[in-house]
Protein backbone atom coordinates (compact mmCIF):
# COMPACT_ATOMS: atom_id res chain seq x y z
CA UNK A 1 0.00 0.00 0.00
CA UNK A 2 1.08 3.78 -0.28
CA UNK A 3 -0.61 7.09 1.04
CA UNK A 4 -2.70 8.85 -1.40
CA UNK A 5 -1.05 12.44 -2.78
CA UNK A 6 -2.42 15.70 -2.24
CA UNK A 7 -2.12 15.49 1.79
CA UNK A 8 -0.34 18.45 3.80
CA UNK A 9 1.32 17.54 6.87
CA UNK A 10 2.71 19.53 10.08
CA UNK A 11 4.10 18.68 13.19
CA UNK A 12 3.47 20.39 16.56
CA UNK A 13 4.04 19.23 19.83
CA UNK A 14 4.54 15.36 19.53
CA UNK A 15 1.54 15.32 16.87
CA UNK A 16 1.60 16.00 13.47
CA UNK A 17 -1.69 16.94 11.34
CA UNK A 18 -2.92 15.90 8.43
CA UNK A 19 -5.17 18.41 6.02
CA UNK A 20 -5.98 17.22 2.52
CA UNK A 21 -6.06 19.43 -0.73
CA UNK A 22 -8.15 19.51 -3.78
CA UNK A 23 -9.80 16.67 -4.75
CA UNK A 24 -9.00 14.82 -1.76
CA UNK A 25 -11.06 17.44 0.69
CA UNK A 26 -13.95 15.44 -0.97
CA UNK A 27 -11.81 12.14 0.55
CA UNK A 28 -11.49 13.46 3.62
CA UNK A 29 -13.62 15.98 4.85
CA UNK A 30 -11.64 17.37 8.15
CA UNK A 31 -8.10 16.69 9.42
CA UNK A 32 -5.98 13.83 11.28
CA UNK A 33 -4.41 14.06 14.22
CA UNK A 34 -1.41 11.44 14.71
CA UNK A 35 0.58 10.43 17.13
CA UNK A 36 4.47 9.52 16.52
CA UNK A 37 3.81 6.15 15.54
CA UNK A 38 1.06 6.92 13.05
CA UNK A 39 3.51 9.72 11.53
CA UNK A 40 6.37 7.03 11.15
CA UNK A 41 3.93 4.76 9.01
CA UNK A 42 2.51 7.87 7.08
CA UNK A 43 5.86 9.00 6.63
CA UNK A 44 7.03 5.08 5.13
CA UNK A 45 3.97 5.01 2.98
CA UNK A 46 5.47 7.61 1.03
CA UNK A 47 6.71 4.75 -1.17
CA UNK A 48 5.17 1.69 -2.05
CA UNK A 49 5.06 -0.60 1.60
CA UNK A 50 4.00 -4.07 2.56
CA UNK A 51 2.73 -4.80 6.01
CA UNK A 52 5.81 -6.32 6.47
CA UNK A 53 8.06 -3.54 6.01
CA UNK A 54 5.81 -1.17 7.89
CA UNK A 55 6.56 -3.79 11.01
CA UNK A 56 9.79 -3.29 10.58
CA UNK A 57 9.93 0.15 10.60
CA UNK A 58 8.36 0.09 13.78
CA UNK A 59 10.50 -2.34 15.64
CA UNK A 60 13.54 -0.73 14.05
CA UNK A 61 12.46 2.64 15.62
CA UNK A 62 10.98 1.50 18.85
CA UNK A 63 11.47 -1.31 21.41
CA UNK A 64 8.57 -2.87 20.65
CA UNK A 65 8.01 -6.89 20.13
CA UNK A 66 6.87 -7.76 16.39
CA UNK A 67 3.45 -8.91 17.67
CA UNK A 68 2.49 -5.77 19.53
CA UNK A 69 4.37 -3.79 16.34
CA UNK A 70 1.90 -6.00 13.70
CA UNK A 71 -1.09 -4.90 15.86
CA UNK A 72 -0.27 -1.27 16.06
CA UNK A 73 0.42 -1.21 12.19
CA UNK A 74 -2.60 -3.74 11.44
CA UNK A 75 -4.69 -0.87 13.60
CA UNK A 76 -3.32 2.23 11.76
CA UNK A 77 -3.65 1.12 8.15
CA UNK A 78 -7.33 -0.12 9.02
CA UNK A 79 -8.15 3.73 10.37
CA UNK A 80 -5.97 4.87 6.97
CA UNK A 81 -8.35 3.03 5.01
CA UNK A 82 -11.20 4.17 6.59
CA UNK A 83 -10.37 7.70 6.25
CA UNK A 84 -9.74 7.03 2.73
CA UNK A 85 -5.91 8.47 2.64
CA UNK A 86 -4.16 5.13 1.87
CA UNK A 87 -4.82 2.98 -1.56
CA UNK A 88 -3.70 -0.57 -2.08
CA UNK A 89 -1.99 -1.93 -4.71
CA UNK A 90 -4.52 -1.86 -7.59
CA UNK A 91 -6.87 0.41 -6.15
CA UNK A 92 -8.15 3.20 -8.13
CA UNK A 93 -6.38 6.33 -7.07
CA UNK B 1 -11.89 50.72 -19.73
CA UNK B 2 -12.49 51.29 -16.11
CA UNK B 3 -13.44 54.55 -15.18
CA UNK B 4 -14.21 54.37 -11.62
CA UNK B 5 -11.86 52.82 -8.59
CA UNK B 6 -13.77 51.57 -5.17
CA UNK B 7 -10.94 50.64 -2.86
CA UNK B 8 -11.93 48.56 0.10
CA UNK B 9 -9.79 48.23 3.67
CA UNK B 10 -10.50 45.01 5.14
CA UNK B 11 -8.40 43.33 7.64
CA UNK B 12 -5.28 46.03 7.12
CA UNK B 13 -5.57 44.63 3.31
CA UNK B 14 -6.20 47.32 0.43
CA UNK B 15 -8.09 45.60 -2.38
CA UNK B 16 -8.98 48.12 -5.37
CA UNK B 17 -11.72 47.43 -7.71
CA UNK B 18 -11.23 48.91 -11.24
CA UNK B 19 -14.96 49.30 -13.25
CA UNK B 20 -16.72 51.00 -15.76
CA UNK B 21 -20.03 50.92 -13.80
CA UNK B 22 -20.59 53.55 -10.58
CA UNK B 23 -19.97 51.83 -7.78
CA UNK B 24 -23.61 51.79 -6.29
CA UNK B 25 -24.22 49.56 -9.34
CA UNK B 26 -22.25 47.21 -8.15
CA UNK B 27 -23.83 47.03 -4.93
CA UNK B 28 -20.32 47.32 -2.75
CA UNK B 29 -21.84 50.13 -0.69
CA UNK B 30 -24.14 48.49 0.72
CA UNK B 31 -22.20 45.91 1.23
CA UNK B 32 -19.14 47.18 2.42
CA UNK B 33 -19.94 50.23 3.30
CA UNK B 34 -17.60 50.65 6.42
CA UNK B 35 -14.76 48.61 4.67
CA UNK B 36 -14.46 52.19 1.73
CA UNK B 37 -11.42 53.72 1.69
CA UNK B 38 -10.57 56.44 -0.03
CA UNK B 39 -8.61 55.26 -3.81
CA UNK B 40 -5.38 57.06 -3.19
CA UNK B 41 -3.29 54.03 -1.60
CA UNK B 42 -1.09 51.13 -3.43
CA UNK B 43 -3.53 48.15 -3.27
CA UNK B 44 -2.34 44.86 -2.30
CA UNK B 45 -5.13 43.34 -4.64
CA UNK B 46 -6.27 44.72 -8.16
CA UNK B 47 -9.42 43.75 -9.06
CA UNK B 48 -10.05 44.57 -12.80
CA UNK B 49 -14.11 44.02 -13.13
CA UNK B 50 -15.15 43.07 -16.74
CA UNK B 51 -18.81 42.83 -18.03
CA UNK B 52 -19.30 40.16 -20.52
CA UNK B 53 -19.67 36.34 -21.09
CA UNK B 54 -17.77 34.30 -18.91
CA UNK B 55 -16.63 31.17 -20.51
CA UNK B 56 -15.86 28.77 -17.66
CA UNK B 57 -12.21 26.69 -18.04
CA UNK B 58 -12.76 23.22 -19.81
CA UNK B 59 -12.25 20.22 -17.54
CA UNK B 60 -12.94 19.30 -13.98
CA UNK B 61 -12.38 21.74 -11.63
CA UNK B 62 -9.22 20.96 -8.70
CA UNK B 63 -11.04 21.87 -6.23
CA UNK B 64 -15.16 22.37 -5.55
CA UNK B 65 -16.71 24.11 -2.55
CA UNK B 66 -20.28 23.22 -1.63
CA UNK B 67 -21.42 24.19 -5.75
CA UNK B 68 -20.73 28.11 -4.63
CA UNK B 69 -17.64 28.24 -6.39
CA UNK B 70 -14.82 25.90 -7.96
CA UNK B 71 -11.40 26.02 -8.61
CA UNK B 72 -9.05 25.64 -12.22
CA UNK B 73 -5.52 25.54 -11.92
CA UNK B 74 -3.59 27.49 -14.34
CA UNK B 75 -0.48 26.51 -15.76
CA UNK B 76 1.65 28.70 -14.44
CA UNK B 77 0.85 28.89 -10.92
CA UNK B 78 -2.60 31.18 -11.27
CA UNK B 79 -5.89 30.45 -10.09
CA UNK B 80 -9.81 30.90 -12.18
CA UNK B 81 -12.38 30.48 -9.73
CA UNK B 82 -15.91 30.09 -11.28
CA UNK B 83 -18.38 31.87 -8.99
CA UNK B 84 -21.66 31.20 -9.08
CA UNK B 85 -23.67 32.90 -6.22
CA UNK B 86 -27.39 33.22 -6.33
CA UNK B 87 -28.74 36.48 -6.67
CA UNK B 88 -30.16 38.70 -4.06
CA UNK B 89 -33.12 38.23 -5.77
CA UNK B 90 -32.95 34.17 -6.41
CA UNK B 91 -33.06 34.77 -9.74
CA UNK B 92 -30.89 32.22 -11.53
CA UNK B 93 -27.14 34.10 -12.15
CA UNK B 94 -24.78 32.74 -14.48
CA UNK B 95 -21.21 31.77 -13.53
CA UNK B 96 -18.80 34.69 -12.62
CA UNK B 97 -15.23 34.06 -13.57
CA UNK B 98 -12.35 35.38 -11.32
CA UNK B 99 -8.83 35.14 -13.12
CA UNK B 100 -6.16 35.45 -9.68
CA UNK B 101 -2.55 35.53 -10.65
CA UNK B 102 -0.45 32.80 -8.48
CA UNK B 103 0.91 35.80 -5.97
CA UNK B 104 -2.84 36.72 -5.55
CA UNK B 105 -2.03 40.39 -6.37
CA UNK B 106 -4.45 40.83 -9.45
CA UNK B 107 -7.21 39.26 -10.71
CA UNK B 108 -9.46 39.87 -13.51
CA UNK B 109 -13.36 39.51 -13.23
CA UNK B 110 -15.80 39.03 -15.69
CA UNK B 111 -19.45 38.79 -15.21
CA UNK B 112 -23.35 39.54 -17.08
CA UNK B 113 -25.26 41.76 -15.66
CA UNK B 114 -28.06 40.45 -15.23
CA UNK B 115 -31.80 42.77 -14.87
CA UNK B 116 -33.54 43.19 -11.65
CA UNK B 117 -31.71 43.31 -8.30
CA UNK B 118 -28.72 42.63 -9.54
CA UNK B 119 -25.66 43.09 -7.54
CA UNK B 120 -21.84 42.03 -8.60
CA UNK B 121 -19.99 39.29 -6.94
CA UNK B 122 -17.70 41.01 -5.56
CA UNK B 123 -20.28 41.95 -2.69
CA UNK B 124 -20.96 37.92 -2.32
CA UNK B 125 -17.73 35.89 -2.06
CA UNK B 126 -15.10 36.96 -4.71
CA UNK B 127 -13.37 39.61 -2.38
CA UNK B 128 -13.99 37.25 0.83
CA UNK B 129 -11.76 34.83 -1.20
CA UNK B 130 -9.00 37.40 -2.86
CA UNK B 131 -8.80 38.65 1.07
CA UNK B 132 -8.81 35.32 2.95
CA UNK B 133 -6.55 33.53 0.89
CA UNK B 134 -4.25 37.32 0.26
CA UNK B 135 -4.00 36.83 4.09
CA UNK B 136 -2.61 33.14 4.27
CA UNK B 137 0.75 35.24 2.38
CA UNK B 138 0.76 37.73 5.06
CA UNK B 139 0.93 34.88 7.64
CA UNK B 140 -2.76 35.51 8.66
CA UNK B 141 -6.21 33.74 9.08
CA UNK B 142 -9.54 34.30 8.52
CA UNK B 143 -11.67 31.93 11.15
CA UNK B 144 -15.02 31.21 12.18
CA UNK B 145 -15.78 33.28 15.43
CA UNK B 146 -17.19 36.56 16.79
CA UNK B 147 -14.42 38.91 18.26
CA UNK B 148 -15.17 40.82 21.40
CA UNK B 149 -12.59 44.00 22.16
CA UNK B 150 -12.10 44.39 26.14
CA UNK B 151 -10.52 47.49 27.22
CA UNK B 152 -7.05 47.44 24.67
CA UNK B 153 -7.28 43.46 24.11
CA UNK B 154 -9.56 41.24 21.98
CA UNK B 155 -10.50 37.80 22.28
CA UNK B 156 -12.37 35.37 19.58
CA UNK B 157 -15.17 32.93 20.85
CA UNK B 158 -15.19 30.31 18.43
CA UNK B 159 -17.36 26.53 18.99
CA UNK B 160 -19.40 24.37 16.99
CA UNK B 161 -22.46 25.35 16.06
CA UNK B 162 -25.07 25.58 19.12
CA UNK B 163 -21.91 26.09 21.67
CA UNK B 164 -23.37 28.89 22.43
CA UNK B 165 -20.88 31.90 20.93
CA UNK B 166 -24.06 34.25 20.03
CA UNK B 167 -25.66 34.17 23.37
CA UNK B 168 -21.84 34.70 25.17
CA UNK B 169 -20.79 37.44 22.98
CA UNK B 170 -24.17 39.29 23.89
CA UNK B 171 -23.11 38.21 27.79
CA UNK B 172 -20.02 39.49 27.15
CA UNK B 173 -21.29 42.91 25.82
CA UNK B 174 -23.48 43.42 29.05
CA UNK B 175 -21.29 41.87 31.89
CA UNK B 176 -17.96 43.42 30.72
CA UNK B 177 -18.56 46.53 28.34
CA UNK B 178 -17.19 44.13 25.24
CA UNK B 179 -17.20 45.92 21.68
CA UNK B 180 -18.03 43.10 19.07
CA UNK B 181 -15.79 43.57 15.97
CA UNK B 182 -17.61 40.83 14.29
CA UNK B 183 -20.22 38.04 14.96
CA UNK B 184 -19.17 35.48 12.04
CA UNK B 185 -15.67 35.61 11.03
CA UNK B 186 -12.31 36.71 12.50
CA UNK B 187 -9.41 37.79 10.57
CA UNK B 188 -6.30 37.27 12.77
CA UNK B 189 -2.87 39.41 11.53
CA UNK B 190 0.23 38.69 12.27
CA UNK B 191 2.04 42.75 13.25
CA UNK B 192 4.91 43.05 14.03
CA UNK B 193 5.71 39.97 16.25
CA UNK B 194 2.03 40.63 17.64
CA UNK B 195 -1.63 39.50 16.36
CA UNK B 196 -3.86 42.16 15.77
CA UNK B 197 -7.55 40.28 14.78
CA UNK B 198 -9.41 42.65 12.89
CA UNK B 199 -13.67 42.66 12.49
CA UNK B 200 -14.48 41.80 8.52
CA UNK B 201 -17.56 42.78 6.34
CA UNK B 202 -18.51 38.99 6.48
CA UNK B 203 -21.20 38.97 9.19
CA UNK B 204 -23.36 36.30 10.79
CA UNK B 205 -26.65 37.03 12.14
CA UNK B 206 -26.37 39.41 14.56
CA UNK B 207 -24.58 41.48 10.99
CA UNK B 208 -21.80 42.70 13.08
CA UNK B 209 -18.97 43.99 11.02
CA UNK B 210 -16.95 46.34 12.43
CA UNK B 211 -13.85 47.92 10.69
CA UNK B 212 -11.45 47.94 13.32
CA UNK B 213 -8.78 45.65 14.94
CA UNK B 214 -7.29 45.14 18.40
CA UNK B 215 -4.39 42.69 19.88
CA UNK B 216 -5.36 39.19 19.97
CA UNK B 217 -5.14 38.01 23.90
CA UNK B 218 -7.17 35.20 23.84
CA UNK B 219 -8.77 32.33 21.33
CA UNK B 220 -11.36 30.84 23.32
CA UNK B 221 -13.13 27.74 22.66
CA UNK B 222 -16.91 27.25 23.65
CA UNK B 223 -18.62 24.52 24.99
CA UNK B 224 -21.74 24.18 26.75
CA UNK B 225 -21.54 22.80 30.52
CA UNK B 226 -23.15 23.06 34.15
CA UNK B 227 -20.79 24.83 35.62
CA UNK B 228 -17.72 27.50 34.20
CA UNK B 229 -14.51 25.99 33.45
CA UNK B 230 -11.50 28.14 31.96
CA UNK B 231 -8.51 25.25 30.58
CA UNK B 232 -5.69 25.83 28.57
CA UNK B 233 -4.85 24.03 25.89
CA UNK B 234 -1.95 22.64 24.65
CA UNK B 235 -0.78 23.86 20.76
CA UNK B 236 -0.97 20.07 19.94
CA UNK B 237 -4.52 20.04 21.07
CA UNK B 238 -5.37 23.80 20.13
CA UNK B 239 -4.15 23.32 15.87
CA UNK B 240 -6.55 20.96 14.91
CA UNK B 241 -9.42 23.06 16.83
CA UNK B 242 -7.40 26.04 15.13
CA UNK B 243 -7.53 24.77 11.29
CA UNK B 244 -10.89 23.40 11.85
CA UNK B 245 -12.51 26.92 12.37
CA UNK B 246 -10.14 28.02 9.59
CA UNK B 247 -11.16 28.93 5.91
CA UNK B 248 -8.08 27.20 4.01
CA UNK B 249 -7.17 27.66 1.11
CA UNK B 250 -7.40 23.76 0.02
CA UNK B 251 -7.37 24.08 -3.63
CA UNK B 252 -3.50 24.76 -3.45
CA UNK B 253 -1.29 22.59 -0.87
CA UNK B 254 1.43 25.31 -0.97
CA UNK B 255 -1.56 27.91 0.37
CA UNK B 256 -2.64 25.22 3.04
CA UNK B 257 1.10 24.57 3.87
CA UNK B 258 1.39 28.40 4.57
CA UNK B 259 -1.89 28.57 6.28
CA UNK B 260 -0.34 25.65 8.67
CA UNK B 261 2.02 27.45 9.34
CA UNK B 262 0.89 30.79 10.22
CA UNK B 263 -1.68 28.82 12.84
CA UNK B 264 1.28 27.33 14.07
CA UNK B 265 2.55 31.08 14.53
CA UNK B 266 -0.44 32.38 15.83
CA UNK B 267 -0.01 29.59 18.78
CA UNK B 268 2.73 30.72 19.30
CA UNK B 269 1.99 34.05 20.93
CA UNK B 270 -1.85 33.83 21.50
CA UNK B 271 -2.79 31.51 23.98
CA UNK B 272 -6.11 28.94 23.05
CA UNK B 273 -8.86 27.93 26.09
CA UNK B 274 -11.42 25.99 26.44
CA UNK B 275 -14.30 27.42 28.12
CA UNK B 276 -16.56 24.85 29.48
CA UNK B 277 -19.68 27.33 31.00
CA UNK B 278 -22.88 28.00 31.73
CA UNK B 279 -25.08 31.28 29.76
CA UNK B 280 -24.49 33.41 32.15
CA UNK B 281 -22.26 37.09 33.23
CA UNK B 282 -19.97 35.17 35.45
CA UNK B 283 -18.73 32.90 32.56
CA UNK B 284 -17.43 36.43 30.99
CA UNK B 285 -16.52 38.34 34.50
CA UNK B 286 -14.12 34.74 35.30
CA UNK B 287 -12.48 34.89 31.99
CA UNK B 288 -12.17 38.76 32.06
CA UNK B 289 -10.51 38.34 35.71
CA UNK B 290 -8.23 35.08 34.56
CA UNK B 291 -6.92 37.11 31.38
CA UNK B 292 -6.74 40.29 32.95
CA UNK B 293 -8.80 42.05 30.61
CA UNK B 294 -10.06 45.51 31.77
Amino acid sequence: MIRKDGFVVRDVGGSAVIVPTGARVLDLNGLVVLNDTGRLVWDALSAERSEDELVQCLTDRYDVSPDQARADVDELLQQFADLGIIQYAGQPI
Amino acid sequence: MPTHRIDLSIAGLRLALETEAPPADLGVDERYGAFLADGDGEPDIRVVCRFGEPVAPEGKPDYTAEDIWSMYAGADGSWTAVITYPSPDDAPRPPALLSIDAKWRNAVLTEKRSPGLWQSVITAGAAELLIRTRLVLHDSLVMHGAALQVGDAAVILTGHSGAGKSTQAMLWQEAVGARPLCDDRAAIRADAGRRLVYGTPWAGTAGIAVNACAPLAAIIVLEQHTENELTPLTAAEALPMLLARSFLPYWDAALVGAAMGAALNILQGVPVYRLRCLPEAAAAEMVCARLGLR
